[in-house]
């Protein structure tokens, strides 16, 4: 429902701007790289040292407004969401915060840090932090039905078969999303996602 | 022209201004949408932190040209993208989130050159930044100017088109009826009917021209006619009223020459009856004296005279006794024309009878039958020479009559009836009758019976006669203010009708009788 209303009024604006305004394209590209110069620092600070994990942490919990999840995601109606994040775990409370008395596809949405890939049954998101195996991924239940989204910050975690990465970048935490990954699973990725994702 | 031009300009601003407030209106609702938009499209910029993939979706809002600015902030305040479609102040975006907008809640602000609104960007269920625009509602203006300029350039055309079209109009229709005015003007303060207009068209405004000039022409045609008879009618009236005065004129000197020969008419009856009296009355004493001495003579020298001589003297003391009574016939027709009547009330019966009585030994020695044949009324006149008229026409016809037995009939008609001839006037009173079956008079005669000592026969046939009895009736009825007329012819006798109307004042310095 999202994803399809945002598709529709995010490809209609840029559309008309390029054939209406073509030839001012390019000053205002210059103008945008000029305020983003202004722009950026702010946001490199705020991502670096433990403000880095309150964003990850934020961001983990906004994924559940731009994804959607089969219903037989859920083993039944009122099972809770959950959001899991393999040990260690790096947010150290703030997850918890950011997610308190917050719900997630109409359930409750819970917390859950778990140790094994065995102990992920029934995630909806599971945070593979960076100390953590990438090839753990294939092993969580529930991948393979496409019923999980897979979260991680290693540098191979999209190559190991992981949907969506942070990557620390310019001061800044950019989303990595592997196409292939997403497609095969059941999840709906909104669009609004993608286009501040970078495709792999 | 002025009222129409200012009517389309009210309509003109009011357009507009309705044109601007339905344009701001329209502005405000529009930028509501582009916020919700930019709102929904920009939830995952500003969840994943890429103000870069913001700024892209506000840049796509320069497709909308009233947008001056469009910015992001987050609920801390800080600015989070921007974008500003103008280098103007109105493009700079505030570097933190306007305090009214602060509160993360929807709201608007509409100014007189700019509107400004923002809405949240929702994130799941919690706001989590502030989608600002502003834009420029001098864009509004520009396009309201362009509209203001359209209907300036409409209203020009208008104004242009309405000028030709008058112009047009007024040559058509304007300018011949002002003629027509004009002349009708001309016509009416002038009296001028010759004017006329000259037709320009072959259109209803010609055809009104043209029966305009045929009522002018008619209209002169009926005026000279008018004036020619007006003319005519004077010229009649001033030959009518010359030929009046004239024959006034002629009157009065008829009148005044038939005065001046009645009073010198008057003058020499006067004199002629003074004349008579004194004649009369001064030669009767010598004649008295004659016929005294020519007596005296007879018998004093009866001896001494043969019989020629005897005879001589005895002729002249007839003659002398014949001119006496010729004088006092004289003299006593001259009194009748001088004294004043003595008008008494007369009962003419009674007269007629006392009349008749005197003569009665006169008339019974000839043998003469007199009648009374109709009642005689009471009438004002001087009994004296009523009594006179009577008894001369009574003595006149036995005088004048060879029947074996003269007869005399007397009477009246009533007044007015025809007799003899003539119709006498009503007022003139009854006609008086005396008729004899005596000898007649010829019809030549009639004219100078009146006339005074005009005899008809011998000096001493029919009983002899001074001849003045008739011319005295005569002067009697006239004095009466009446006429006396006859009819008659030889042998079938005589008529006289006469009126006694009532006394006819003969004149102011009449002598009276005496001396």
């Amino acid at each position: 429902m999202l994803a399809e209303d945002g598709c529709a009024r995010a490809g209609a604006l840029p559309q008309r701007a390029r054939s209406a305004r073509r030839p001012l394209r390019p000053i205002l590209a210059l103008l945008a790289m000029v305020i983003s110069s202004f722009v950026a620092p702010t946001w490199g600070q705020s991502a670096r040292g433990a403000r880095e994990y309150d964003l990850k942490a934020t961001f983990l919990f906004h994924f559940t407004h731009f994804v959607e999840w089969p219903e037989a995601a859920f083993s039944s109606a009122d099972t809770p969401f959950d959001l899991c994040v393999m040990s260690p775990d790096p947010f150290g409370g703030a997850l918890k915060e950011v997610v308190a008395g917050e719900r997630a596809a109409g359930r409750e949405l819970r917390v859950r840090t778990v140790e094994s890939a065995s102990g992920a049954a029934g995630c909806q998101i599971v945070f593979v932090p960076e100390r953590r195996d990438s090839a753990l991924v294939r092993e969580l239940p529930g991948v393979r039905e496409g019923f999980v989204l897979t979260v991680g910050e290693k540098e191979d975690f999209l190559d190991r078969g992981g949907m969506v990465r942070f990557e620390l970048r310019g001061g800044r935490i950019r989303l990595q999303v592997s196409r292939r990954a997403l497609g095969a699973s059941q999840l709906q990725v909104s669009s609004k996602l993608l286009a501040v994702a970078d495709m792999e | 022209m002025a009222a129409t031009a200012s009517a389309l300009l009210l309509a003109g601003a009011v357009l507009l201004v309705a044109e601007w407030l339905r344009g701001r209106r329209e502005l405000v609702r529009d930028l509501e949408a582009l916020a919700a938009i930019v709102a929904d499209q920009t939830t995952a910029s500003v969840a994943f932190q890429d103000p870069g993939n913001a700024q892209e979706i506000l840049r796509s809002l320069h497709a909308k040209e009233h947008v001056a600015a469009a910015c992001i902030y987050l609920l801390d305040g800080r600015r989070f993208a921007a974008y500003a479609a103008q280098r103007t102040r109105l493009g700079r975006c505030p570097e933190r989130v306007p305090t009214a907008a602060a509160a993360g809640r929807p709201g608007q602000r509409v100014g007189a050159g700019v509107a400004e609104l923002w809405r949240p960007v929702v994130v799941g269920d919690h706001p989590e930044a502030i989608v600002f625009l502003r834009s420029d509602l001098r864009w509004l203006a520009r396009g309201l100017r362009l509209q203001a300029l359209a209907l300036v350039g409409a209203l020009l055309l208008a104004a242009l088109g309405g000028f030709l079209l008058s112009l047009r109009l007024q040559r058509i229709i304007a300018s011949p009826i002002e003629e027509l005015a004009n002349a009708a003007t001309s016509v009416r303060e002038l009296g001028d009917y010759s004017v006329r207009v000259e037709p320009k068209s072959e259109d209803e405004v010609g055809q009104l021209v043209d029966n305009f000039n045929r009522m002018l022409a008619q209209i002169q045609q009926r005026d000279d006619a008018l004036i020619a008879a007006k003319g005519a009618l004077e010229v009649r009236v001033d030959e009518r009223t010359r030929a009046l005065a004239e024959e006034l004129r002629e009157r009065r000197r008829a009148e005044a020459e038939l005065e001046r020969k009645n009073r010198d008419l008057e003058a020499s009856n006067r004199e002629l009856d003074d004349f008579a009296y004194v004649a009369s009355h001064d030669l009767k004493e010598p004649l008295r004296g004659i016929h005294n001495y020519a007596g005296f003579l007879l018998e004093d020298y009866q001896e001494q005279l043969d019989d020629a001589g005897r005879e001589k003297l005895q002729t002249l003391m007839r003659l002398t006794g014949r001119m006496e009574s010729l004088i006092d016939t004289l003299l006593h027709y001259s009194r009748v024309g001088r004294v004043d009547l003595a008008m008494t009330e007369v009962d003419l019966s009674v007269v007629v009878a006392e009349m008749l009585d005197s003569l009665r030994p006169a008339l019974a020695q000839a043998g003469a039958e007199v009648r009374v044949v109709t009642p005689l009324p009471v009438i004002r006149a001087d009994r004296a020479r009523v009594d006179e008229v009577f008894r001369d026409l009574v003595v006149n016809g036995v005088k004048y009559n060879e029947a074996v037995i003269p007869s005399v009939e007397i009477g009246a008609l009533p007044a007015g009836t025809p007799a003899g001839g003539e119709l006498p006037h009503p007022a003139a009173g009854p006609v008086f009758f005396v008729r004899d079956n005596g000898i007649g008079i010829p019809a030549r005669h009639q004219g100078v019976i009146f006339d005074i000592f005009k005899r008809l026969h011998g000096r001493d046939s029919y009983g002899g006669g001074t001849g003045a009895g008739l011319t005295i009736v005569k002067k009697v009825v006239e004095r009466h203010g009446g006429r006396i007329w006859l009819q008659s012819a030889p042998a079938e006798g005589t008529t006289f009708f006469f009126t006694l109307p009532g006394p006819v004042d003969v004149g102011q310095n009449r002598r009276t009788e005496g001396g």
